[in-house]
């Protein structure tokens, strides 16, 4: 059963796919005109002898390269323990055979097929070696979607007395695009980087229960390239820059603490300061320090405040993963909102848009940002909810009853096929309080319900959620920390515990949001594998959360004191 | 008192005193004041000696750093991939708890910790001896702790079991130390991105190859190891390959794939541009000469393995089998599917012809004057390898072993060589010899297959010049193989294909064939060697403790060299190919089309 997840760490070995440090030479801009220019050269030559020669013929081909230009920094108690850098290019080959209203793609009991493999291409733009892999590549997808076809069609007549009503088609069809960026440049001093890493991460030494803490920064440049046998021809790109803090610390008990904080922006300078990085360390390293001392949660039900980056983390897994458009044909799905169009799904004074287009909020830059989505598509923004009423879904190029064609939604990672994903989600609200009055309310509804306390989730880590029919319609959200409030208004800080719940229940709890939005960008996993993400929301109040107790370990801290501090020779 | 002299060692070094103090311990009292990885590793395994606060107390505790710093890049049709640079300083310790005659290790829970992980498995890669010491401190403290788990699980495990002859599970040996200087060359990264790119040019001659890749990869490091019984090694460690491999669809549609290395100790001094463009014109004009080859069909009957396809066959099974391991520990009547060497429980027994020895030396740096790749100072478990008789006049006299006791054997003889799973080492060959007393030249060899196949009424026998160990296939082709020997015996273990297979006519002729592959082909088959050549070939790899050392299957790559004459087997068996044969592409390759559209261009 597919998790849906969203996190805001990533792994480092994931980023770079290789633990690998570049030589020394910044690489070339590629050109771009010439591997668009091998690239649609060998598409069209594979195409025209297929359609000529191959039973099934196919219909549509598309090949997409991805070059990702990627370096991560770490740094942990002011010394380097990683310094990378690589750059690879792979592609996609993407080969469809029958009709766009029956095709190789069309979902089997839920199953949804993989025909690409993403393979390596060299770096360099000479025709040889990129021609070679994609006639490969091509005969290899071609191979397996004649393949599936046949098991399509067989199943379709089968199972034609109990289809009901016409069904969509298996691939929309769109305009083809032409759009040629300037592959975006990036200014970036890996050294004066190493330097300042090093730096910050030392004052996790204050700490001394932190056992260990590490100080990240990850640097990738992606440029797509892609081409298809409609006549698009696209190359596009962008940075991205994030900054990870992390700090883990075991209790007597055994429980194991963390803290976490993210710095996102689309260039080196609008990256925080070394001051502002300090003091986040610094506040990790005290929230730690607390979290050790603090009693653990108890399992609870009662209303809360989450601010806006857990609210938006909600929203995300709650909302954003029901409305993906291709759930809402699988019947293995739980399609909570499918037959929901035009109707109430949230509170009237919540809007929900979806913009792909928006680079930042406020001063925040946005991770989910793009001007195509992986099928070529332009990005659109889109009002999903209008005051409480759902409008549309998130589309790719596969249609769902009633709505013929894509959003720009259709996303994926490389070596995955794209389906519907979320981009940018902002949650706009008519029912705005102050953060002051926000809590007041809080305290109204603790007295009101007679419950000992309130809860506030300020940091959360991310969350998950199941949307099959098979499992529950549930989710998740981690809090890494969380305070009770009390009705005299005073705060307690205590070691998160999960938070649970049903979509459908939930959103009828939001009771106001604050007139302060907040940002979480992150990394969201599903079908389609890992796509960047945002979810700006402002702080909610929910009438009522339920929170459920953390998996844990009972094994303690080192038996050894740690390596005492003033051996540093 | 082993106990006591590591102390005063370690404080000794710590301190600085200058006692006077044997050759070896006055080098390591000077290394360690210059190297905090030493200093920090020695620090910490003194701590951890002394870890018992579970209520087990640590027997015995090492840690093992490779200071390694590599560099790679890699080229298909003249154009390269990125080149990669890596600078890694992963970490290994262990912790033994209970004693040498049962403890922790060598069962299926021996990797498995319960609890959370805090260590991260590399050291930083700053010579900060406070990080050193405090991701030291973290990585034996979760090794402890496993070991503590293990031990008890394991205990469990065998409640109720009786076992008539137990064995021990560690093999105590005297400690060394050897201490040697960092050696690391400059690798000149632009100049083997450009020799890569050319090397792997030369295949754009041959259209006929769809998917071809050469890459160079240096790694050149330090390898530290010491023990809580007064090891303490420091030795450079480096090795340097260029790999061929190159693959195509017959026009039948069987795919065809071969491949090549080339490698050196010395990263610095790699052969000759000439030595490594023929390298990939072999490969090249190998599967040229498969794709035109008649499909061959199956066989029984005498094979003459010829030169490197004999030390190939003596490398990949031979060595493999001479390399004892023992099946872990597990629940009872839960089988453990673990490969263990056909030749365990076998000393004293013949498993060759009397005319033949082996011995594995890797106290030796050349061979005559080639250099041979199988030569080092100090295993993975910091002892010092010695020459060893493994067969003599075809009976079985010893194995080589790690620290892990194994049946027929009273010590370790320094050969553990990969790092191995359920806290023990792999045991691998170094310089394997195989010589013989009754030789013919390999002329006279195939006069003898002729013989053979005169006197059985054949119209042909088998003659292999080329084997694919390692093997340069894909992993689709090493489960395909894999399954096969599962099928058809052999101990269940993958033995690699032949590549270059020939039939031999009676009138000496000799015809290629593809698709044979060996059924069954193992240890027990040497046993019947009929004869052996006059003249010794030596076959050089790079081990990983994958099946069939397949290219790219592990993280740790070791060194060996074979030295074989061509062996003649009496009667061995061969399948035709019976797997499902793709359909050639519908589109020609783009090779294939811009010479077709060259050619109607004129």
């Amino acid at each position: 059963m597919p998790l849906l997840r969203l996190f805001q760490a990533l792994s480092l070995s994931s980023f770079l796919g290789l633990c690998a440090v570049s030589s020394a030479a910044p690489p070339k801009p590629p050109a771009p005109a010439q591997l668009l220019d091998t690239l649609s050269a060998e598409l069209n030559r594979n195409f025209s002898e297929l359609k000529q020669k191959a039973d099934p013929a196919p219909y549509f081909i598309s090949y997409a390269v991805q070059e990702q230009d990627s370096e991560a920094i770490a740094a942990s108690q002011g010394a380097l323990y990683q310094r990378a850098a690589t750059r690879r290019r792979v592609l996609d080959c993407s080969v469809r055979v029958g009709t766009p209203q029956l095709d190789n793609f069309h979902l089997l009991n839920g199953e949804r097929p993989r025909f690409t493999s993403s393979v390596n291409l060299p770096i360099e733009d000479l025709p040889e070696a990129i021609r070679q892999a994609a006639w490969r590549e091509t005969d290899r997808a071609w191979r397996a979607a004649a393949q599936r076809l046949l098991q399509v069609r067989s199943t379709a007549q089968s199972q034609k007395q109990t289809a009901s009503g016409s069904e969509p088609a298996d691939f929309s069809s769109e305009s083809p695009v032409t759009d040629i960026r300037p592959v975006p440049t990036y200014k970036f001093s890996s050294d004066d980087w190493a330097a300042r890493l090093k730096r910050v991460s030392a004052a996790f030494e204050e700490f001394p229960s932190v056992l260990n803490s590490n100080v990240t920064l990850a640097r990738q440049r992606d440029v797509k390239t892609l081409v298809n046998t409609e006549g698009t021809r696209l190359q596009h790109g962008r940075n991205f820059y994030r900054i990870t803090i992390t700090a883990n610390a075991k209790g007597y008990d055994g429980a194991d603490l963390s803290v976490l904080e993210t710095f996102e922006a689309e260039e080196p300078s609008r990256l925080p300061s070394e001051s502002a990085l300090l003091a986040a360390i610094k506040k990790a390293g005290t929230d730690l320090s607390n979290l050790l001392k603090a009693q653990t949660a108890e399992p609870f039900v009662g209303p809360a405040i989450l601010s806006g980056r857990a609210a938006g983390v909600f929203f995300h897994e709650i909302f954003g993963h029901r409305i993906e458009g291709h759930r809402q044909r699988d019947t293995t799905e739980g399609q909570t909102f499918t037959a929901a169009l035009g109707k109430p799904v949230l509170p009237e004074f919540l809007t929900v848009v979806f913009d792909p287009l928006r680079k930042n909020f406020n001063k925040t830059d946005l991770n989910g940002w793009y001007e195509f989505d992986d099928e070529g598509v332009p990005a659109q923004r889109l009002t999903l909810v209008d005051k409480g009423l759902l409008k549309t879904f998130l589309m790719s190029r596969t249609p769902i009853k009633d709505i013929d064609h894509s959003n720009g939604h259709g996303r994926k990672q490389p070596g995955m096929e794209a389906v519907s994903r979320q981009s940018n989600l902002i949650v706009e609200s008519s029912r705005q309080v102050s953060p002051a009055d926000l809590k007041k309310m809080l305290i109204e509804e603790v007295r009101k319900q007679n419950k000992p306390y309130g809860l506030y989730f300020e940091q959360v880590t991310g969350g998950y959620t199941t949307t099959r029919r098979q499992g529950l319609q549930a989710f998740t959200v981690i809090p890494l920390v969380v305070y009770r409030i009390f009705p005299d208004g005073r705060e307690q800080l205590v070691r998160g515990a999960d938070i649970v719940g049903t979509p459908l229940a939930s959103f009828a709890k939001i009771l106001a949001t604050s007139n302060e939005s907040e940002v979480f960008n992150g990394y969201c996993g599903a079908e389609s594998g890992s796509v960047p993400v945002s979810a700006v929301s402002p702080a909610l109040l929910v009438s009522e959360i339920e929170i459920q107790r953390k998996p844990e370990t009972k094994d303690g801290p080192p038996l050894l004191p740690r390596p005492r501090q003033e051996v540093r020779q | 008192m082993r106990t006591v002299a590591v102390l005063l060692l370690s404080s000794l070094c710590l301190f600085g005193q200058t006692a006077p103090l044997p050759a070896g311990a006055q080098k390591l009292a000077a290394a360690t004041q210059s190297d905090v990885i030493l200093r920090a590793a020695l620090e910490e395994l003194s701590r951890a000696r002394n870890l018992r606060s579970l209520g087990e107390p640590t027997y015995y505790a090492d840690v093992s750093i490779d200071d390694a710093e590599s560099f790679s890049i890699g080229a298909m049709l003249g154009s390269a991939f990125a080149p990669q640079y890596a600078r890694l300083r992963p970490v290994r310790v262990s912790v033994r708890v209970g004693g040498p005659n049962f403890d922790n290790t060598n069962s299926l829970y021996s990797d498995y910790y319960s609890g959370s992980r805090y260590d991260s498995g590399s050291l930083p890669i700053e010579n900060s001896y406070f990080n050193l010491r405090q991701s030291l401190w973290l990585s034996f403290d979760i090794a402890y702790k496993t070991a503590f788990e293990a031990l008890g699980r394991k205990a469990a495990a065998l409640r109720g079991v009786s076992n008539s002859a137990p064995l021990n599970d560690f093999w105590d040996a005297p400690g060394r130390i050897q201490i040697e200087d960092p050696r690391r060359d400059r690798m000149d990264e632009a100049a083997w991105t450009t020799r890569v790119k050319a090397l792997s040019a030369i295949f754009t001659r041959y259209p006929a190859v769809t998917s071809s890749v050469v890459d160079f990869e240096a790694s050149q490091g330090t390898f530290y190891f010491a023990n809580s019984l007064g090891t303490v090694v420091r030795t450079p460690d480096r090795i340097g390959m260029v790999r061929v491999r190159a693959s195509l669809q017959a026009p039948d549609g069987m795919v065809l794939y071969d491949g090549t290395s080339v490698e050196s100790l010395d990263p610095a001094h790699m052969p000759a541009d000439s030595v490594l463009a023929a390298a990939v014109e072999g490969v090249a004009q190998n599967l040229d000469a498969l794709a035109k080859a008649p499909v061959g069909e199956a066989y029984v009957g005498p094979v003459l393995f010829l030169g490197t396809a004999s030390a190939q066959i003596f490398g990949e099974i031979l060595g493999t089998h001479l390399s004892a391991s023992r099946r872990p520990v597990s629940e009872p009547g839960r089988a453990v599917p673990w490969p263990v060497s056909d030749f365990d429980g076998r000393i004293g027994s013949r498993v060759l012809p009397e005319w033949m020895d082996v011995t594995d030396d890797p106290t030796i740096a050349v061979n005559g004057k080639t250099p041979l790749l199988g030569a080092y100072d100090a295993d993975l478990e910091g002892l010092f390898p010695t020459r060893v008789n493994l067969v003599e006049n075809g009976v079985l006299k010893a194995l080589l072993t790690t620290r892990q006791p194994v049946r027929g054997m009273s010590a370790p003889n320094g050969r553990a060589r990969l790092p191995g799973m359920l806290g023990v080492k792999t045991a691998r060959p170094s310089n394997l010899f195989v010589t013989v007393r009754q030789t013919d030249t390999d002329a006279q060899l195939k006069e003898r297959l002729l013989k053979l196949i005169a006197n059985q009424g054949k119209p042909y026998g088998i003659l292999v010049r080329k084997m694919d160990f390692p093997s340069a296939g894909s992993v689709d082709e090493l489960r395909r193989v894999s399954l096969r020997a599962s099928r058809t015996g052999a101990g269940g273990r993958a033995v690699s294909s032949p590549i270059l297979v020939y039939r031999v006519y009676p009138d000496g002729r000799e015809e290629l064939v593809r698709g044979l592959r060996f059924r069954g082909l193992a240890a027990r088959n040497f046993k019947d060697i009929l004869a052996a050549g006059s003249e010794s070939y030596q076959f050089d790899y790079v081990d990983n403790g994958a099946p069939m050392a397949i290219s790219g299957g592990g993280s740790y790559i070791v060194g060996c060299s074979v030295i074989a004459p061509s062996v003649l087997f009496e009667d061995l068996e061969m399948d035709g190919p019976d797997d499902d044969q793709p359909k050639p592409p519908v589109v020609p390759a783009p090779s294939a089309a811009s010479l077709t559209s060259a050619a109607a261009n004129k």
